[in-house]
């Protein structure tokens, strides 16, 4: 099997797994900006993150309980 | 006021919609003109010329008229309410109006009409200021420019054969069509400065936090920024001094302090450091010589000016690129989720195929995003900005495109280097620097320390006043024989 059809299918369960309709003639455009994507995911872990390094949006409990 | 919107006899003969806001707002103290006077004029410039820029989707034409009408009568009974107070302006679509339609271009909101105004309009609607209409916008603040939505794209001025950039797309059209002196547009990975740079305005990303964001449709919570696209640096402190402050129900809202925008604008930049990623551009994609051209001349003349310039390494510019592109497509896929699984087909296009990626992404590469952000901004901030007083940097790649470039198929993606300040949330702001060989825009950025806001302003103006280049119009009316 190709990669495309890899990937294809790759799209197609994630979709399916997450509940995402894919209309067909949509589906070209989605798997490309998927494969963007995955390079994307990929250099984000090329840093070297300890396991200490937090992510930017730690929960601070004063803004999280601003309420309108 | 004599007819033909031209000033007289007290004041220089200029077209009302070329004056500043703070020039029409010394006018308007003076009661040398009304806000009606503005008022009429704006509507009338739209209704004569934007049938080829389709730069609003609603004109909101009575609420203009007796907006004027209180400030005219807040302004004989001495009342004053700030430097908006009389101005004509422009929401993007995105933003909530009271018993106004707020479609975000799409499909889905096409006749929503909220119940309240966002922050920011009802900021605007007390400090005096005269609602002209709401403005187009990429579907959501993100797909697009689309042929597939409710209402055609915004065209360029300087060339309605070009794009002008997304997605405050429409309030970049009308400013430098110039229908309104200021619009407000948002920029979540660089729509406020890319339609800013393509439309050669004033472009300000406000520091994350500065300007509230409730009541403006969200694209990317922590991405998000509300901010004003105008004719001059001048302008853009005057909107910033009426629109920021501290809002206790944004979550993410900060409070610096009361900042002034106005107050040391006009300073100079003499003695400041700034800092040049040339790397970032340089080398990158679709970069044209132009653009290149345009920011060593500006270095030049920031030099001219009594700063001093250092060339410096930040992380790689993909880096910043990959944690914003998985942030906000994590964040938008979860606010539409809903509507992307039960009615696909009425998004566009564009929109359908750019959010639907956001659904095939994982917790962890979220997570990573997140990691990654947090580093990326200490990179910033500590070991750049904890240097220097600002980053000067591209904002667009390229000229803006042409419409016909765009591949039906696929959404486009144009080369513009916003993303990395709205990962780490400094101010940004994109200033023309000049006209490439075919008369289209090109720009810079300059990058501030969180809430330095005034000094981004300051810097600009000092640029501004040197570079002389506010004085070019695009010419519409050629422009749509064109």
């Amino acid at each position: 099997m190709s990669q495309d059809a890899d990937t294809e299918m790759l799209v197609e369960a994630i979709a399916a797994r997450n509940g995402l309709p894919l209309p067909e003639d949509r589906k070209p455009a989605i798997i490309g900006g998927f494969v963007e994507l995955e390079a994307m995911c990929a250099r984000l872990r090329t840093t070297n993150l300890t396991a200490a390094d937090e992510p930017a949006n730690t929960y601070g409990f004063a803004p999280i309980t601003r309420i309108a | 006021m004599s007819e033909h919107g031209k000033i007289t006899p007290n004041a220089p003969t200029i077209p009302l919609n070329d004056l500043s806001i703070l020039d029409a707002g010394a006018l308007l103290r003076a009661g040398t003109i009304s806000a009606k006077d503005l008022a009429k004029d704006a509507l009338a410039r739209i209704g004569a010329l934007d049938d080829k820029l389709n730069s609003f989707i609603t004109l909101t034409t009575d609420r203009a008229l007796a907006d004027a009408d209180a400030a005219d009568a807040d302004f004989a009974n001495g009342i004053d309410k700030g430097p908006m107070q009389g101005i004509p302006y422009a929401l993007k679509d995105i933003f909530n109006t009271a018993g106004i339609r707020t479609t975000c271009h799409s499909k889905l909101l096409q006749d929503h009409v909220p119940t309240s105004d966002c922050v920011v309009a009802e900021k605007l609607r007390s400090g005096g200021g005269v609602l002209i209409g709401k403005t187009a916008t990429h579907e959501f603040a993100f797909g697009g420019p689309s042929f597939d939505l409710p209402f055609p794209p915004a065209r360029n001025p300087w060339n309605p054969d070009h794009i002008p950039g997304g997605s405050s797309s429409g309030s970049g059209a009308a400013v430098a069509a110039g229908f309104v002196r200021m619009a407000m547009g948002s920029d979540t990975g660089g729509s406020i400065r890319g339609p800013a740079a393509y439309c050669g305005t004033v472009g300000l990303k406000p520091t994350y936090g500065l300007v509230s964001r409730r009541g403006v449709f969200p694209l990317s919570f922590t991405l998000d920024h509300a901010g004003p696209l105008s004719r001059s640096v001048d302008d853009t402190a005057a909107t910033m001094q009426v629109i920021a402050g501290y809002d206790p129900l944004d979550p993410a809202s900060a409070d610096p302090g009361a900042l002034d925008f106005l107050g040391g604008i006009n300073d100079g930049i003499e003695g400041m450091k700034f800092a040049f990623p040339r790397h970032f551009f340089e080398d990158a994609e679709g970069v044209s010589d132009e653009v290149v051209s345009a920011l060593d001349a500006a270095i030049v003349k920031l030099g001219e000016l009594g700063a001093t310039v250092d060339i410096v390494t930040l992380p790689d510019y993909e880096l910043f690129n990959a944690a914003g592109r998985v942030i906000l497509l994590s964040e938008a896929y979860a606010i539409h989720e809903a509507d992307m699984k039960t009615r696909p087909l009425d998004y566009g296009r564009f929109t359908h195929a750019r959010m639907a990626v956001g659904g095939l992404l994982s917790a962890s590469d979220l997570m990573q995003a997140l990691r990654v952000r947090r580093q990326l901004s200490i990179s910033v901030n500590n070991t750049i900005l904890g240097k220097y007083d600002a980053i000067i940097a591209a904002s667009t790649l390229a000229p803006a495109g042409r419409f016909d470039e765009i591949d039906p198929e696929t959404p486009p993606a144009w080369a513009i280097q916003t993303m990395p300040f709205n990962v780490t949330g400094n101010p940004a702001m994109s200033i023309p620097t000049g006209f490439s060989a075919q008369g289209l825009p090109l720009s810079m950025q300059i990058v501030g320390k969180p809430f330095a806001d005034p000094t981004v302003l300051r810097i600009g103006k000092a640029y501004e006043t040197a570079a002389g280049l506010m004085a070019h119009r695009p010419n519409i009316t050629m422009a749509q024989a064109a």
